[in-house]
């Protein structure tokens, strides 16, 4: 699995009727340390994920299929978890990698201005103390 | 899967028995701009796409399941024709 975040989503009419009652979840992968990791993916959603979440992504198809419940379907990627925190421990850890997502930017539709807002905003962790072991 | 946009056809007489009938498209992955990004491939497809259409692509073995119980030996298929796409977080760099 990789760590990615919901960038937005899209629409198709015309798809593969397995595909059919579920989000298409645009999804960047990111490296830990909060950078691109590649293209953005085109993913089914199986836990309700939405806009600025940092989510779990199997790339994998039976994983994908199994956890959006549709088998034998041409799904090869899937948000199969929402993100609320990341630990490392010792010295790996990864600077910026807890930041949270990018703020909300206004969306300009037909209908006017429409601000989509993270639903599960990462909270920013105190960094932890080294403690030395005597 | 991943976005794309269809760019062209194939045409094979002589192919795979399992392949016939079935419409050879060339797809050009796209970015979260829809601009081009990396190499072209050939894919099968499931949907009716026609040129020039933004659609979305399976990879894997999963891209020959919309053809059961047919075993068509492809790596690759549209399974979507996008509609729109809503960007709502910008990416990092920007």
């Amino acid at each position: 699995m990789l760590i990615g975040r919901v960038v937005g989503d899209l629409v198709a009419t015309q798809k593969h009727r397995s595909h059919e009652g579920r989000k298409l979840l645009l999804v960047q992968p990111l490296n830990l340390d909060g950078t691109e990791r590649g293209n953005a993916v085109v993913a089914l959603d199986s836990v309700d994920a939405g806009a600025g979440d940092r989510v779990l992504l199997t790339m994998e198809g039976y994983s994908a299929m199994t956890s959006v419940g549709r088998p034998e379907s041409p799904i090869d990627m899937a948000v199969v978890g929402v993100i609320d925190r990341l630990d490392f421990f010792g010295d790996t850890a990864v600077p910026g990698a807890l930041t949270p997502p990018a703020p909300p930017v206004s969306v300009g539709g037909a209908g006017g201005q429409q601000t989509v807002a993270p639903r599960h905003p990462v909270k920013q962790k105190p960094p932890r103390e080294n403690k030395s072991r005597d | 899967m991943q976005l794309g946009k269809v760019i062209g056809c194939v045409w094979s007489t002589h192919k795979d028995a399992n392949l016939s009938g079935q419409r050879l498209l060339l797809i050009q992955p796209l970015n979260l701009k829809l601009e081009a990004a990396g190499k072209a491939i050939v894919a099968a497809d499931c949907t009716g796409a026609g040129a020039g259409e933004t659609i979305y692509w399976c990879r894997g073995r999963e891209s020959s399941f919309p053809f059961l119980p047919a075993e068509v030996p492809t790596d690759a298929t549209v399974v979507g024709i996008v509609d729109t796409v809503h960007v709502a977080v910008q990416p990092a760099h920007d």
